[in-house]
Parts: structure tokens; C-alpha cells; sequence
């Protein structure tokens, strides 16, 4: 009969983990043990088969089956069980955070900017309104207006953008985005109220300024109504301008100079 | 604690926090060591990726139950076999079978290489007629190439089951493969006659 200690020792001799010496004294305490020996054989023979065994390897159309099954089945738990990964409030929030961050760092900067730049244009128009006006027709009156009250007309800044929470300018860049993120910047847009902004976006004005060979392509839009917002994006790679004419939110393609999409 | 399993720890820790991608790399690391467990012990293609699916998608609900007090791989090989004795439970035709008195000789022609275990099919037959636990004590250490103590917390049983189990594992491995060798030699006699 065998004890435990014995099955250890020959499996342990069996494996050749012991040192040579060791394992020669180990053998020779098996000597006189004719089923120890027969065990020793034993255990020597299975070891030597398995480690014959060729490796296992998963074919490319098992692990394709594996992972689509996996998948489609890690969708279904996390629907049935509602189970969401648990991640600590303020790890959650740091995304969030961290775009709050950004964006009050570029309204801080954008509005330093245009304030010196409304700054700048208020002592050009005041100093070219004697007839080196860049605004000839539309902007003769306004001009002469804005010479008079210079802080008042820093004050009546376009409302527009400033709706959106970002820098004021005449267009608002909004870089490369979704139809998806259109829609959305189309219903804010469509939400601004007109304003005295009428007067920066005037069609005339727009013109004169010659501020992108895009603007004069799509001149078509700018006698369709009063203009109280521009922007442009690339949507989906194609680039557009955005137009809150009226009520109505409108998009232009700049490459074929036609109109692309109108909101309501 | 070696890398992969330090490497382990990190990549659940950051899947409960909600990185998905982190099981990927997880599923990545093990999925062929679980595949080769299953199918060893299961001894069929098909079954074994079952088992492996039922693994994975076992550790994706469960994670949050690794304390991180063993190995990842070692609470892995604990859900793959477990997952394994489950299919051979339910499966009749994975039932193992005793072996005939006198079977057919191993003839590794005749062995489909997507059907067969991979396994020398003198190998593969002599593993499949060991009783489960024999099989599967046998397969995490000698084939794997698990130490005792990851065996024995996979099996969730004391080591000195494992060493019991191991050792007679082999002791009637063995001795299958003595008597599926003497039968082959019987029949060339047979034939040779």
C-alpha cells in the first residue's frame, strides 16, 4: 500500500526535479519496493508521451467564431443585466472637466482678442470716416454713429455668437463635423434673435469685405434675406457654409455653390 | 508576481472601470491556453470553442468577482474547467467511454486534422479514457504546465488532491497507452499472420 509521501517522491523522481545525487539516493530507497517501481515506470512513460504532445493551435475560423460570438453575446449581457462598469465619479467627470477647461480657456483668449480687435477697427472707422471708409455706402451712417460713442458701440457687440459661448466673428468656425452635429448647430443657430448683428452680416457689407472666395460663391444667399449668423464646417468632408437667413438656417456647398440642406 | 500576471491585474482593473478594450486584451492574451485546455478536456473542436465562448462571456459578466487573490489565469482556468465539466455533464456524446477490450489500432491517416484533438491519437485516445478529474488534474499540470499550488486553486481542492490526482492520472494514462499499444501490436500480428 502506498502513502502519500511515497507518490511524492516518485513523482518527484519522475519528473527529474531533484538534484543528481538526490535522485540517485531517492531511486535506491525504491529498491527493495517492487510497486514503487512499477509506478516510477509508469509515471516515466505518461510523462514522456505528454511531452510528445503537439501544441494546440486555434484555427483563423475559430477565433473569427470565438470573437463574433463573444461579442454579439457581450452586448446582450450588458443589455439584459443593465450592467455598466463601475468607474468613480471623478474619473467620470474628468472628460467632461477637462473640455469645461479647454473651453473656457479659448472664450478667455477669443475674447481678449476681439476686444482689442474691436478696438482696433473702432479707431480705424473713426479716423477713416472722413473718406477712407472701407464700408463706402452701407457703413457711412453706422460710421458717423460710432464716432460719436465709441464705449456704447463696443457695448452693442453682435449677440449672435456670443449665443453659442464661443469667440465672436463674422463666420464661426466649426471644423469638421457630423450631419448629425449640423442639425444641431442649425437649431441653435435658427434660436438667435435678430438683432442689431443685421447690420454686421448686411449683404453689402458681407460683399465688401471680401472675406472668402466661398462668401462670394454663395452670393446667391445673401440677398435672400436678413443674414444674422454665418458658419462654416466640413460635413462628412465636404465643406459647407452655414447661413441663419431669417428664420430659416440654410447650408451651402462651397465647391458647387448650391444650396445643400435649409432648416427650419 | 510574474508580468502577465501583473500585466493582468492592470487590464481588469481597468475593464471595471470601463475600459471594453481592456477585455479585448485580456481575451487576446488567453484565449489559446483556454482553447487547449477545453479541448483536451472535452476532446472535441467543436465543444471546446463552446466552452471557450461560455468562458469569456462568463468572465465579462463576473469580473467583478475577481479578488485578485489568485493569478487572473488561474480564476480563468477555474471558469474554462468548470465551464468544460458543465458540457461534459450535459452532453451525452461527450460522455468518455470505456475502452474495448481490443480497439482499432491508432492510425493517424485516418484522423481529420480539425476533428482530432492534436493530441497523438494514441495520446488523444488514452487521455479521453481517464475519468474527468484524472483528465483535467493532468492536463492544467503536465500539458499546461501549471504549477501544483495554481492547479489545485483552480480546481479549488487541497494540493495533495492535485498531487493524488495527477499522479494516478498518469499511473492509468500509462497504462492505456500500454494496452492500446499491446492491442495494435496484437492486430500487426493478426495482419503479419
Amino acid at each position: 500500500m502506498m502513502h502519500e509521501h511515497d507518490f511524492d517522491l516518485i513523482a518527484a523522481i519522475a519528473e527529474g526535479a531533484m538534484k543528481p545525487h538526490e535522485q540517485a539516493v531517492a531511486e535506491a530507497s525504491l529498491a527493495s519496493c517492487e510497486s514503487c517501481n512499477t509506478d516510477l515506470q509508469l509515471q516515466r512513460e505518461a510523462l514522456a508521451a505528454l511531452h510528445t504532445a503537439p501544441a494546440v493551435i486555434m484555427t483563423d475560423f475559430e477565433r473569427a467564431a470565438l470573437h463574433r460570438y463573444v461579442a454579439a453575446q457581450r452586448t446582450a449581457v450588458d443589455k439584459r443585466s443593465g450592467w455598466k462598469p463601475t468607474v468613480p465619479w471623478f474619473q467620470r467627470l474628468l472628460p467632461a472637466m477637462a473640455a469645461a477647461a479647454a473651453v473656457l480657456v479659448v472664450v478667455g483668449v477669443g475674447t481678449v482678442f476681439v476686444n482689442r480687435a474691436g478696438d482696433a477697427d473702432l479707431v480705424a472707422e473713426t479716423t477713416t470716416a472722413a473718406g477712407q471708409s472701407p464700408y463706402p455706402a452701407a457703413d457711412e451712417g453706422k460710421a458717423e454713429a460710432r464716432s460719436g460713442a465709441p464705449n456704447d458701440d463696443t457695448a452693442e457687440a453682435p449677440t449672435t455668437m456670443a449665443a453659442l459661448g464661443a469667440p465672436q466673428s463674422i463666420i464661426e468656425e466649426y471644423g469638421s463635423i457630423t450631419s448629425a452635429e449640423l442639425a444641431n448647430i442649425a437649431g441653435r443657430m435658427g434660436s438667435f434673435e435678430e438683432s442689431d448683428a443685421a447690420d454686421d452680416y448686411s449683404a453689402d457689407r458681407l460683399r465688401s469685405l471680401s472675406l472668402d472666395p466661398a462668401l462670394i460663391c454663395s452670393d446667391v444667399a445673401l440677398d435672400e434675406g436678413t443674414i444674422t449668423a454665418i458658419g462654416r464646417a466640413t460635413v462628412d468632408g465636404d465643406e459647407v457654409e452655414i447661413y441663419q437667413i431669417d428664420d430659416l438656417v440654410k447650408v451651402y456647398s462651397i465647391a458647387e455653390c448650391s444650396l445643400v440642406a435649409s432648416f427650419e | 508576481m510574474s508580468f502577465r500576471s501583473a500585466e493582468d491585474a492592470q487590464l481588469v482593473s481597468s475593464f471595471l472601470e470601463g475600459d471594453r478594450r481592456a477585455f479585448d486584451e485580456l481575451m487576446r492574451a488567453h484565449e489559446d491556453r483556454v482553447f487547449a485546455v477545453c479541448l483536451r478536456i472535452l476532446t472535441d473542436r467543436e465543444a471546446a470553442l463552446d466552452a471557450v465562448q461560455e468562458t469569456f462571456i462568463t468572465v465579462y459578466r463576473k469580473a467583478q468577482q475577481f479578488s485578485g487573490a489568485s493569478a487572473f489565469s488561474t480564476w480563468l482556468y477555474r471558469i474554462a474547467v468548470n465551464t468544460c465539466y458543465d458540457q461534459l455533464r450535459r452532453s451525452r456524446r461527450h460522455r468518455v467511454q470505456p475502452l474495448p477490450e481490443t480497439s482499432d489500432p491508432a492510425d493517424d491517416r485516418s484522423e481529420d486534422a480539425l476533428g482530432s484533438v492534436e493530441l497523438r491519437p494514441d495520446l488523444d485516445r488514452a487521455l479521453a479514457n481517464l475519468a474527468p478529474e484524472f483528465r483535467v488534474a493532468v492536463v492544467l499540470s503536465d500539458l499546461e504546465g501549471l504549477p501544483l499550488q495554481a492547479v489545485a486553486e483552480a480546481l479549488d481542492v487541497p494540493i495533495g488532491t492535485v498531487k493524488s490526482r495527477v499522479f494516478r492520472g498518469r499511473r492509468l494514462l500509462a497504462e492505456h497507452l500500454r494496452n492500446l499499444s499491446g492491442s495494435s501490436a496484437h492486430q500487426r500480428g493478426d495482419h503479419d499472420a
